[in-house]
């Protein structure tokens, strides 16, 4: 049995999580700051678990093309998180979550880095 | 046998060196937490003495993209070697 992940249970980690942010932060009232920036901290927490996960699987795998491949998977998962919170900073400017924004496009750049380095 | 041509060069790196690189290499590429300064440090010491074991290497030499994969994979298979002497 292959018990190994694969890129579809790291895109599926990464999902749930997109998904569970749109609901919460659906959810409330727009005259609100805090709930608004405590949602960004838990995406940009639950991003740092997948980028983990990633490091995890890079580390076993000797092929380096497929080590460039998680890095690039990761690229795509930060592109996605990057576009949540770019949208969470322009809907809720007072929510102070760039600083979260910033550090995703912090952690792609890495990603890239490191995709580009094993390709 | 080199493998490679980039493998051939990487001859031109002492052990000792390869060493210290997948220490460097272990720090950035596996690093769990991507924000530590050790892990950008780690990186940029790396990729400046990867450079430099590139420019000194004679003509005709890989270019530096090739020479740094087949380092990473040096230092990869460096540290497999260890974790296998270190598992009981």
């Amino acid at each position: 049995m292959n018990a190994s992940l694969q890129e579809a249970d790291l895109q599926l980690l990464a999902s749930e999580s997109l998904t569970g942010f749109e609901q919460r932060v659906a959810a409330i009232p727009s005259d609100l700051s805090a709930p608004f920036h405590a949602e960004a901290r838990r995406l940009e927490a639950e991003l740092l678990t997948v980028y983990r996960v990633v490091v995890l699987c890079t580390k076993r795998e000797e092929d380096l093309d497929k080590v460039a491949h998680w890095w690039g998977t990761m690229v795509q998962v930060c592109d996605g998180f990057a576009q949540r919170l770019s949208k969470l900073v322009a809907d809720q400017p007072a929510a102070g979550a760039e600083a979260y924004y910033d550090r995703v496009l912090e952690l792609r750049s890495k990603c890239l880095r490191l995709q580009k380095m094993h390709a | 046998m080199p493998s490679s041509p980039e493998d051939a060069r990487l001859s031109a790196v002492p052990p000792q060196v390869i060493a210290k690189l997948a220490v460097l290499y272990d720090r950035f590429a596996h690093a769990l937490d991507p924000f530590s300064p050790e892990r950008d440090e780690a990186e940029l010491t790396f990729e400046q003495e990867v450079a430099r074991w590139h420019d000194e290497l004679p003509a005709p030499k890989p270019d530096l993209h090739a020479f740094r994969r087949a380092v990473i994979s040096r230092c990869r298979q460096h540290l497999r070697a260890g974790d296998k002497t270190s598992s009981p």
